[in-house]
């Protein structure tokens, strides 16, 4: 090869590492279009992901006050433990030694600080000493910050409507669920930007913004009603081997719940240790068929239109048969001649359901339907019911026979204390309410609105209620006289419902006692509604009717409220035959009927 | 002439008039000075030196050093640079064709002494000399005495390279190789192949055995793959690139790191020295091998542009010095350091955009490494020297 085709071969060959040069360069700079221009925002958004950490600061949850200040829900400052995993050398040794101190699993520990990651938790909520014990252990990547931890130092009192809240200190039943929102107050943030292993630099770009701490709630309840109302409902509970039960007390001017108690109840510090049974609110939440105390209803609409009076004498045979059933009072007695006022006294099946055909189906409906059957109270509290009030089109033959006593409609215990309130006054419903004030986080009190009213009866009706109700608890034949207090007048009426089945079998099994009634009749200022579970006996005269006195008196006295202007009684009382026996105690006659869809009435 | 240095006949003892007149005929290598190439290697430069402080000041100051404390030194092999670049351009190119043997046998000697006692051992690897406050990197610099010993083992313009030639070549450039690859320093090691290709490529070998070589690389790469010659941690980085989900936080780490920084710089990237991802850490080896990342990251898509139509135009100026050389050695010269700075230049960047796989190989004249820095300066000069003299 020639000195000058050698040359010539290589300058040819240095053009092919030009066309290289430019492939590549070409190629790199393709390549930068795709992950800089088309790619771009993923990779910033990965970016940002792994270099930026956003702490959430709680603000801290408001507190729950009684209606005088007293405090049912407080948060305290807890240490939370956490670790960095990634700061870890020796997770095995690390665990051992945080267990001991913090009293967690140590395996389980173990497994949490070999995670790849750069945050687990090692403990939450524990005790600042525990906390600092733990720290003094000197592991890497091992520190603790405030968290706040729900607390209620009155423990079971009002839990039922209090509620509780979750790990996070999230509400998650009743007015801590309801109320979660005015509560929890806005979070904070702490914004920060981490190196690999997750440490914060301080070059880094980061800010804070504190969180604003959550109104207090300040409730209509009374602590020491509170707290008699779930006494009394307990040993009553257990006098009477009741499943369970409800107590309310409200005031029916304002709708404001002063107590409210169920049985079974729970403690919400321990809320992992109860079962849904005993977190259950059954006062809002359970319905039941109201029985006689649905009595006061159809009277109401009976002497509202003008169907009966209170002293119109009625012939009250010892059966009734409607379409193919045939309806008895609670004892067998001969045809006996009644004003209304003792119907109700009585507590006549026969003589309720007379009166009822006389008003007829649409005007009975409507009565229920306008003292707030088969919807919510407004109260507007979690998983409320709104009972069950079937549409007249839907009515059985035989529910002119069973609706009038109270048997074939469901409510919950505050829609038939609402009734009750609605008579005490004066004819106008009072939405109930238990929230009596918020108070911001600036200190200012925001008084809630006062509650919603409607007029569902005449005042002249609501008087003659009131005046006939008297008699239940004062009447020679009253069903309710364990209710009566000396120096008062109470108005109120019993109930002994029967339960349907809850096997899916049509028919009924077990009873429903109830007492509800207010004071003083002359001037109410006071309802209570007590609702016992299968009692037994199951008359909620018996039953009921002492611990509806026994609460009732107590908040008459806590709250100085005197014995007010005497109602004249309504209805003159008629001479009636002997009766064998107390009739609040006497047993139901097994021969007295088909057990099924019959009103059983005390 | 029997003289070709720089001012004809030396400083010293030359009369003024005629270096008066040597200096200023047309022919002189003085005047025939690429300022443009120079101007490129310098901006170049100045990039790196930028975003060396960029890459490593953070982690400099985590440490408790002074944070400019790299920079400095960078900027202290940088003049060194300058002066062996100067130096490099004071000779005849020509002379190096007889000292080529030399060099080279100092280049073995230093990479034998790397891997004795002397050589000092960093992170698994023995790769370094120390020289007091500085450590030297023998391995960086064999790169240039191999690529003179090959350009003058095929500078004999009368001979047909045929496969005596060519095994003669490849057994040269196998003893530094495998001396290299026993630190082990394997980007090196296909560095030199690269150099190897080139200078065979422009000497003017058969395109069969060239093609035979090709096929010969591949198939030794994967037989290395297979056969457990390279250690597990190379094979994973070297394959990291063909899945690139596969495992962020090991093998795939630095990849997925360097992507997300280059990535997140996006168009006109965050602002030099406000780059997040290279401020806190993320990406490995920042300041040396990914240092393109900072680049990526802070001068966005137009910075990295810039900066690959910078190295395009130097490398167009060294095949150009290919193309214009007076003789076949100074074109194969420049045409090995063309073909070393592509190669480089092409695996660097790729790595850090995956697109190539990843090897220890340092971008020319960016990333922080004294010696070879220096060993570009001299390829540089090499390169000017060429140039200079095509009409002498």
């Amino acid at each position: 090869m020639s000195a000058k085709k050698a040359k010539a071969v290589s300058r040819s060959r240095v053009l092919v590492v030009l066309v290289v040069l430019t492939m590549s360069l070409t190629g790199i700079a393709g390549r930068l279009v795709y992950v800089q221009a088309l790619a771009a925002d993923r990779f910033s958004d990965l970016a940002a992901e792994q270099r930026e950490r956003r702490i959430v600061l709680a603000a801290q949850r408001g507190s729950i006050y009684d209606r005088d200040g007293s405090e049912l829900a407080l948060s305290r400052d807890m240490k939370t433990l956490y670790a960095n995993p990634r700061l870890i050398t020796d997770p095995k040794a690390a665990a051992e030694s945080l267990a001991a101190v913090v009293g967690v699993d140590r395996a389980e520990l173990e497994s949490r600080l070999s995670e790849d990651r750069g945050f687990v938790y090692v403990a939450r909520k524990v005790d600042e000493e525990v906390a600092e014990q733990a720290i003094a252990l000197g592991i890497p990547g091992v520190d603790a910050v405030n968290e706040s931890k729900r607390f209620y130092p009155a423990g079971q009192l009002a839990a039922h409507v209090i509620g509780f809240v979750g790990m996070d200190n999230n509400g998650l039943g009743a007015l801590e669920e309801r109320y979660d929102g005015l509560l929890r107050g806005a979070p904070g943030e702490l914004f920060m930007e981490r190196d690999p292993a997750g440490r914060p630099i301080p070059a880094g770009k980061s800010f804070v913004r504190q969180p604003t701490a959550g109104d207090d709630l300040v409730l209509t309840l009374d602590r020491e009603i509170q707290f008699i109302a779930e006494t009394v409902l307990e040993s009553s509970v257990q006098k009477w081997s009741a499943k369970g039960g409800t107590i309310i007390v409200m005031k029916p001017g304002t709708g404001e719940i002063l107590a409210l108690a169920n049985s079974p109840t729970f403690d919400p510090n321990e809320v992992g240790m109860s079962s849904p049974d005993q977190r259950k609110n059954r006062a809002l939440v359970d319905v039941f068929e109201p029985g006689s105390a649905n009595k006061v209803i159809t009277a109401a609409a009976a002497l509202e239109s003008g169907v009966v009076a209170p002293d119109d004498v009625l012939t009250v045979p010892d059966n009734l048969r409607l379409s193919n059933k045939v309806f008895r009072d609670a004892h067998p007695h001969p045809t006996l001649k009644l004003s209304f006022a003792e119907v109700i006294e009585q507590s006549s099946n026969i003589g309720t359901i007379k009166v009822a055909l006389d008003l007829g189906k649409e005007r009975l409906h409507e009565y229920l339907s306008r003292f707030g059957y088969g919807r919510p109270t407004g109260l507007d509290f979690p998983g409320e019911s709104g009972g069950i009030l079937p549409d007249t089109a839907n009515w059985w033959s035989t529910s002119m026979g069973t609706i009038p006593i109270g048997q074939g409609v469901a409510v919950t215990g505050m829609q038939i204390m609402n009734v009750y309130g609605t008579v005490a006054n004066a004819g106008v419903a009072v939405q109930p309410r238990l929230l009596a004030a918020t108070i911001d986080s600036n200190g200012k009190r925001r008084q809630s609105p006062p509650a919603a009213t409607r007029r569902v009866i005449m005042s002249k009706t609501a008087k003659q209620l009131a005046s006939i109700l008297v008699r239940v608890t004062e009447g020679e034949h009253g069903t309710g006289k364990a209710a009566a207090i000396p120096g008062y007048q109470v108005a109120g009426k019993t109930g002994t419902a029967q339960k349907p089945r809850t096997d899916g079998q049509a028919g009924y099994a077990g009873y429903i006692g109830s007492f509800i009634g207010f004071a003083p009749a002359g001037d109410p200022q006071l309802v209570v509604g007590v609702i016992l579970d299968e009692p037994s006996p199951i008359w909620g005269g018996v039953t009921a009717g002492p611990a509806f006195k026994e609460v009732m008196q107590f908040s008459l006295r806590h709250l100085g409220i005197g014995p007010g202007p005497v109602l004249p009684l309504e209805g003159t009382p008629l001479p009636t035959p002997d009766r064998s026996g107390d009739v609040a105690k006497a047993a139901p006659d097994p021969e007295a009927g088909p057990p099924v869809h019959d009103g059983t009435a005390d | 002439m029997g003289d070709h240095g720089l001012f004809a006949r030396g400083l010293m003892n030359t009369r003024r008039d005629q270096l008066f007149a040597n200096r200023t005929s047309a022919k002189a290598p003085i005047r025939h000075l690429d300022l443009t190439l120079l101007f490129a290697v310098m901006a170049i430069a100045a990039f790196g030196a930028v975003f060396i402080k960029s890459a490593s000041r953070h982690r400099l100051a985590a440490l408790g050093f002074d944070e400019n404390l790299l920079l400095k030194r960078h900027l202290i092999f940088l003049s060194i640079g300058v002066v062996i670049f100067i130096g490099m351009m004071l000779f005849d190119y020509r002379q190096l064709r007889a000292l080529a043997p030399v060099t080279y046998a100092v280049g073995v000697i230093l990479l034998l002494a790397v891997l004795s006692p002397v050589g000092e051992r960093v992170a698994g690897a023995q790769r370094w000399i120390n020289l007091g406050p500085l450590q030297f990197q023998p391995s960086e610099i064999m790169k240039a005495f191999l690529l003179v010993a090959l350009a003058a083992w095929y500078a004999d313009e009368r001979t047909d390279p045929g496969v005596m030639k060519l095994a003669g070549a490849a057994g040269m450039t196998f003893i530094p190789a495998f001396l290299v690859y026993v630190q082990p320093d394997l980007g090196t090691v296909v560095v030199m192949l690269a150099v190897l290709f080139g200078v065979l490529l422009i000497s003017g070998t058969r395109v069969r055995w060239l093609v035979v070589l090709l096929l010969a690389g591949v198939l030794f790469f994967i037989a290395a793959l297979q056969l457990g010659v390279l250690k597990d941690y190379q094979v994973a980085r070297l394959t990291a690139f063909l899945d690139t989900q596969s495992d962020v936080q090991r093998a795939g780490y630095n990849l997925a790191q360097s992507k997300i920084a280059i990535g997140s710089g996006g168009w006109d990237g965050k602002g030099i020295g406000e780059g997040s991802q290279t401020n806190l850490d993320y990406v490995p080896a920042q300041h040396t091998d990914f240092i393109f990342t900072a680049i990526g990251e802070e001068a966005g898509f137009v910075g990295a542009v810039t900066l690959i139509g910078l190295f395009a135009f130097l490398i167009w100026r060294s095949l150009r010095v290919a193309m214009l050389s007076k003789d076949l050695f100074g074109t194969l010269l420049a045409g090995a350091v063309a073909t070393m700075l592509i190669f480089q230049i092409f695996v660097n960047i790729g790595m850090t955009i995956g697109i190539m796989p990843i090897t220890g190989i340092p971008l020319p004249f960016v990333s922080y490494g004294g010696t070879a820095l220096i060993t570009n300066f001299i390829a540089m000069g090499l390169l000017m020297n060429v140039h200079m003299r095509r009409f002498v």
